[in-house]
């Protein structure tokens, strides 16, 4: 299992990878820091000419550069990467941003909860269902 | 032309054209029978030459003697017939030449005819016989045409010359007839009608009308005969006028005598008094007709009367004495009375003796007046008088009448009181001893212009001791019958009141910090107080007549004009804001009120108010940018709280879950105090995270304004209650409530109330398990809601501090919470335009009242404050 995280706050994206290891999810976990570098691995552009396919995009909203929402746009639009299941993670609770986030169909929105516990308790949750029960397209 | 000449001419005309016309048909039937005659010769010639012809033939047959002898006749009886016909008929009977030769010639061929019978054996002879008859019996036959002809020819001139008959005839009958058409004419034209006016004329005459003439211009015997009549007539008018004339002035002479015999008869009839001669014997020798009135005797039977049987025995008594003396030759006059009907009458009486020529007296003449009316009017009089006087006594003002020597000759009651003066002593005494030299002098031109003639109207003052007093004066001059003035009315009124009263309201008015105006009807200035000529920056003088008006600033003065103009020609109240721009460059600001002042129904002038509210106006300008100031920060504030909590979330997650993070992993490395520590890192940060939560709920609800819509707060009090469930459950609590109402509002925040009132309950709970009930009741435009709960309470200290945004009152150990609750719920009630407050004790429970509108607030209302801001 291969998961892209695209977010800008190391601290951030530690605790992510942090917390994939608390629930012990056996994923691997390529990581960019913002929206440019996330177009560059999934077109696999400069120096992630090699990457790999995720099975799973975890999209933060606020990006510098390109934000979340403007790399999902785009990576939508796209027939040959419109099937990786976009996760939105975010710290926002604002109700555009969930309409948005549908509207230009997102797979799921979730918000990033301030308790470490709830956060890894939706990482678990995260890896039951899109890692675990659900059959993606990556697989077939 | 004279109707002699014209009537000779008319009838010589007709007589010559009946006597032509008798000759002209005269000569025709002549012709006539001339005609007729020649015709029947032509008819016999026609038959004897027929019966030659037989005889011819006869003899030709049967020869003999007798047919010759016959034949012979017959001829000689032809020759015969033929000879009247004179040559004159040639006209008629063209033929006849040529029959007089043929008729001529037959006997000599009848000679031969005879001759050749006789030798008839010779062959010759029989066909020269033969020969003869044939020729014979050709002539006979020729002149027999030749009369055929003759007599037609005749008959068609018998025929011409009838119808000239005829023709004739109807020509005399038409120039008879026109003859005497033109007769008739002429009698209708020229006598008839001269005749019929004449006639007109004269029947007027004879009904006395002269003014009636012919003027007839006809120079004939009826034109002769209208003007003879004509001056028949002026001599007869003239006559007649003057006639009338002597009559009229007989006439008048007569009326004359007979009105001035009738004027003297009123005169003594209707002259207000009882007129008589008495004689020696005391009886009337003559008396007017007013004894008939006075005494009820009737006028044709006074002469003669006694004077006792007319005055009667009273009256009579009363008189006697003074009948004596007048009769003894002196003049006398007396009064005496009479009763008459139920009224005492008065009569003032004299008696005149009349003197003979030797110097007797023969009698005397009675005059009697009757004047019972005078003394009822000498008695109204005095009680008039009276009434007068209690009028001015009772008036306040001091009413005198001074004659031409200044003297007073009436004055009322009043005087004495406010001027200072004694009434009793005044009349008859001058006003210069009455009012003293001091105010004499005052008022000296005055008097001298009221006998002159002129009515006067003054004010003046003086003093009585140490009063002060105001009085207004009129002087009403009193003019004679001849025009003279005899003296004049004085009227003085007390004014003081008045005075002190315009004093006041001058006083006022100067030192009034309030502008203020007056003017005349018209809308010209006639007065504007200090404070106006301050604010307006004008004098006096310069604010008069339309001066007021330069000062306004140039932007509003066709506004204000108008506005003015307006109320002055509608005699409305006149209200304005406007500005003055004062001679020195400085605005002012200023609100004028002008009321219309009345006299009766007429509008005489106004009255204005002018404030200066300059600063008022400066602090409304001042007010509205502040406001649009706090609306922008406002605004700002609240993206910047949205913003910010938001932004906050992000570090603060940090902290937390790695300090989470750090105590999972490696919470055995660490000793008791870093895990204490690491604790309060973490509660802080929960904490906070709670705090910023609340605050993007607070920020929200101005952020996220919806607009109202009906709420059930049924169903919201349902879904309030369900979020509570857990906490319900676990302190076993009882809810109860009323049934709850619709009313406008945003559903979600006023479940956040109620969650927020409820939760509260739950939570400030007493050992106790919780009783909450949630009332509801209509107020007006009103719902009171209450929620009520046997909690801790609330010290009475704290009411107004438990609203304020994080303000708790308990500790974090004993009471969870940031503070921010109720200051949510007092934002959202406010909102919804309704108030939220506390009612409590330690120790007894609480209860928090709020209420909500009943029906959704005008737009307008909660627009009204910033549009009456964003206006000024």
């Amino acid at each position: 299992m291969k998961i892209l995280l695209v977010e800008d706050n190391p601290a951030d994206a530690r605790l992510v990878k942090e917390a994939l290891k608390e629930v012990r999810v056996k994923a691997e976990l390529f990581w960019a820091q913002d929206g440019i570098e996330a177009l560059d691995f999934l077109y696999r552009r400069g120096a992630h000419a090699d990457a790999p396919v995720p099975d799973l995009i975890l999209l933060d909203l606020n990006l510098p550069r390109l934000n979340g929402h403007e790399v999902l746009l785009q990576v939508k639009q796209d027939p040959a990467l419109l099937n990786i299941p976009i996760v939105m993670l975010s710290s926002s609770t604002a109700k555009q941003d969930v309409r948005d986030a549908y509207g230009a169909h997102a797979n799921s929105f979730m918000t990033k909860p301030a308790d470490f516990d709830k956060f890894m308790a939706l990482v678990k949750l995260i890896d039951a269902y899109w890692l675990s029960a659900a059959t993606l397209p990556t697989h077939l | 032309m004279r109707i002699r000449t014209k009537l000779i001419a008319a009838v010589t005309i007709a007589v010559i054209t009946s006597v032509s016309a008798a000759v002209a048909l005269g000569l025709i039937a002549q012709h006539v029978a001339a005609i007729d005659e020649a015709q029947s010769r032509v008819r016999a010639v026609a038959r004897d030459i027929s019966s030659l012809l037989a005889l011819t033939q006869e003899y030709a047959l049967y020869g003999g003697a007798r047919p010759a002898q016959q034949w012979k006749q017959r001829h000689t009886l032809i020759v015969e017939e033929l000879k009247p016909l004179a040559a004159d008929t040639l006209e008629i009977y063209p033929q006849l030449t040529q029959l007089r030769g043929d008729i001529a010639a037959l006997p000599e061929l009848f000679a031969n005819l005879e001759a050749a019978s006789r030798d008839l054996s010779n062959p010759l002879a029989a066909r020269r016989k033969e020969m003869l008859v044939d020729l014979l019996i050709a002539n006979a036959q020729s002149s027999a045409e030749d009369a055929y002809r003759m007599q037609q020819g005749g008959a068609i001139e018998r025929t011409r010359a009838l119808q000239n008959l005829v023709v004739a005839s109807v020509l005399v009958t038409l120039v008879l007839t026109a003859a005497i058409v033109l007769l008739a004419w002429l009698v209708y034209g020229r006598v008839m009608v001269p005749l019929g006016g004449l006639q007109r004329i004269a029947a007027a005459v004879r009904s006395g009308n002269l003014q009636v003439r012919n003027r007839s211009t006809t120079q004939d015997e009826f034109g002769d005969l209208a003007r003879e009549f004509d001056a028949m007539t002026d001599s007869l008018e003239f006559e007649r006028t003057s006639l009338q004339y002597a009559n009229e002035i007989l006439n008048e002479l007569a009326v004359q005598r007979e009105a001035s015999e009738k004027r003297l008869r009123l005169i003594g009839d209707n002259i207000p008094a009882l007129i008589a001669y008495i004689n020696p014997q005391k009886c009337f020798e003559f008396g007017n007709l007013a004894y008939e009135q006075a005494y009820g005797v009737p006028h044709s039977r006074l002469l003669g009367m006694g004077a006792v049987d007319v005055l009667g025995p009273a009256v009579f008594a009363q008189s006697r004495p003074y009948m004596v003396r007048a009769l003894g030759g002196e003049r006398v006059h007396f009064e005496r009375t009479a009763t008459r009907g139920n009224s005492l009458r008065h009569e003032r009486v004299s008696y005149m003796p009349d003197f003979s020529a030797s110097g007797k007296v023969v009698g005397f003449f009675s005059l009697a007046e009757d004047i019972t009316d005078l003394k009822h009017a000498q008695t109204t009089l005095a009680d008039s008088e009276q009434r007068i006087r209690m009028l001015t006594d009772n008036l306040p003002a001091l009413i005198s009448y001074i004659d031409h020597e200044q003297r007073y000759r009436f004055c009322n009651a009043f005087i004495g009181k406010v001027f200072g003066l004694d009434t009793s002593t005044m009349l008859g005494r001058t006003m210069l001893e009455v009012r003293g030299g001091e105010l004499y002098a005052q008022i000296e031109n005055n008097i001298q212009a009221a006998l002159r003639g002129e009515r006067v109207s003054f004010e003046g003052e003086g003093t009585v001791g140490e009063r002060a007093y105001h009085y207004q004066s009129d002087y009403i001059p009193d003019r004679a019958a001849d025009g003279t003035v005899r003296g004049f009315y004085a009227m003085t009124f007390d004014i003081t009141a008045l005075k002190n009263a315009e004093r006041q309201l001058r006083t006022v008015m100067e030192s009034s910090p309030l502008g203020m105006y007056v003017t005349d009807a018209a809308g010209k200035c006639t007065y504007t107080n200090p404070a106006w000529q301050r604010i307006a920056g004008l004098t006096h003088a310069e604010s008069l007549g339309d001066g007021w008006s330069t000062t306004l600033h140039p932007e509003d003065r066709e506004r204000v004009f108008t506005a003015w103009t307006a109320a002055t020609e509608g005699a409305m109240r006149f209200q304005s804001e406007h500005r003055f721009l004062r001679p020195d460059g400085t605005v002012v600001w200023t609100r004028v009120n002008a009321a219309d002042m009345h006299d009766l129904d007429r509008v005489v002038g106004y009255v204005g108010m002018v404030e200066d509210i300059s600063a008022q106006h400066d602090l409304n300008a001042a007010l509205a940018l502040k406001a649009d100031e706090l609306t922008r920060s406002n605004s700002e504030l609240e993206q910047f709280a949205y913003v910010a909590s938001h932004d906050l979330q992000e570090p603060l997650r940090m902290v937390t879950s790695y300090t989470q993070l750090l105590r999972k992993r490696y919470s055995d490395r660490f000793d008791q105090d870093a895990n204490e520590f690491m604790a309060y890192v973490v509660e802080g940060g929960q904490r906070m995270q709670a705090l910023i939560t609340d605050l993007l709920d607070l920020s929200r609800l101005n952020t996220t304004k919806k607009a109202f819509a009906p709420v059930a707060l049924e169903q919201v009090l349902a879904d309030s209650l369900a979020v509570l469930r857990l906490r319900v459950d676990e302190t076993a609590a009882v809810i109860t409530h009323d049934a709850l109402p619709v009313v406008p509002g945003d559903a979600r925040q006023l479940g956040q109330v109620l969650q927020n009132l409820l939760g509260n309950a739950l939570k400030f709970s007493g050992p106790a398990a919780p009783k909450i009930h949630l009332a509801a009741q209509r107020e007006r435009r009103y719902w009171h809601f209450s929620v009520t709960d046997n909690g801790i309470g609330i010290d009475a200290r704290f009411f107004e501090r438990i609203f304020v945004i994080f303000q708790r009152l308990h500790t974090r150990a004993e009471y969870a919470g940031t503070g921010i609750g109720l200051a949510i719920c007092k934002k959202i009630i406010e909102r919804h335009g309704g108030r939220i407050w506390v009612e409590s004790a330690v120790g007894q429970g609480t209860t928090f009242h709020f209420t909500l509108a009943a029906q959704s607030a005008t737009p307008a209302a909660t627009q009204a404050l910033p549009a009456l801001l964003g206006s000024k």
